[in-house]
């Protein structure tokens, strides 16, 4: 099986030399595309290398949506998740993740928390650490609600508050994204 | 087998740094390609209200970038709040490939301009696009500059 070059993406480590490019890739014998519908100059192979290389810098490492259960007092029922190592399909009860997939757990009205793995693999299987860094959520459907989010180690606790009062909000949905 | 002229679709792997794309460099692309389509936002905009009508300041999509790709509708309903709407959910790639987009995830950030007022945005999915709503943190409805990513 092929070892892939470099790193998985969210290591943010891959420069466009992983991808395939160089300073002096050049075209075989310095002839450049004859016919567009059957040949990739270096040109080209260039620019792909160098834009996945900008990509990757930048990506999201996880897009969650997820609803709180405060009243049942239950983990949040995380409803879709899209992350650089796999999408789900259905929804998931946040304390019975899929393989792979976050955990998310009730800690008081209004606050949740996400635990993610240290590491991931790629297709292939090559694993690289991981840590959130950056961090951002946004309310659903309730006007002045707004989310407090901050980051500790692999967890990534959410506040859902009433903004104009600073009170927690309950049964609330929102979206979470982490870099 | 060498890039260039000589070298036509399809391609076969191989060569050295300069001349060529060898086998471990294809793979990285191919796994970190899977990746990027897994989480990249299917949009970002920025918007901003003056006097009941809003203009999109900036559109990012993977359809495309700027006024000919932007919303078939982008209202304000009144003050703090906005639809952001397309009439069918069908968009095209660089070659003419339709799939369609389903909304899924939202965030909105809205922008301070210089310390207080601090205003909340909070999102609304539709089948259709997604309404804004926004406030102070005082409660009151208001109109800042927001960005928005949609996935």
């Amino acid at each position: 099986m092929t070892t892939p070059s470099g790193t998985p993406a969210w290591a943010r480590a891959n420069d466009h030399t992983t991808y395939g490019g160089d300073l002096n890739k050049e075209n075989y014998m310095g002839i450049g595309i004859v016919d567009a519908q059957t040949d990739v100059g270096a040109e080209q192979l260039c620019r792909m290398a160098a834009d996945m290389s900008a990509m990757i810098k930048v990506a999201p490492f996880a897009v969650i949506t997820y609803l709180n259960r405060d009243t049942a007092v239950a983990a949040p029922l995380v409803e879709s998740v899209m992350m650089q190592t796999g999408v789900t399909g259905a929804s998931y009860e946040g304390d019975t993740p899929p393989a792979g997939f976050p955990t998310a757990a009730y800690v008081s009205a209004g606050i949740s928390t996400f635990t993610f793995d240290a590491s991931y693999s790629d297709a292939y299987s090559v694993a690289a650490a991981w840590t959130p860094s950056s961090a951002i959520a946004t309310c659903h459907d309730i006007p002045g609600d707004m989310v407090n989010v901050s980051i500790s180690g692999s967890v990534v606790t959410c506040e859902v508050v009433v903004g104009s009062t600073g009170n927690p909000d309950s049964n609330v949905r929102s979206t979470l994204v982490v870099w | 087998m060498p890039l260039g002229g000589y070298a036509p679709l399809p391609l076969r792997l191989g060569g050295s740094s300069t001349d060529g794309w060898v086998a471990p460099q294809h793979a990285r692309v191919a796994a970190d390609l899977v990746v990027l389509q897994r989480v990249m936002p299917f949009v970002t905009w920025t918007y901003s209200v003056a006097a009941g009508t809003v203009t999109v300041e900036s559109y990012f999509s993977q359809e495309g970038n700027g006024a000919n790709y932007i919303f078939d509708t982008a209202t304000n309903l009144g003050v703090g709040q906005c639809d952001f709407l397309w009439n069918t959910m069908g968009f095209a790639d660089d070659y003419g490939i339709i799939a369609a987009f389903a909304v899924q995830h939202a965030v909105a950030v809205p922008h301070v301009a210089g310390g207080s007022p601090v205003y909340i945005a909070t999102v609304d999915l539709r089948d259709d696009g997604v309404r804004i709503d926004t406030q102070t943190t005082a409660g009151a409805a208001a109109d800042p500059r927001v960005t928005v990513s949609l996935w």
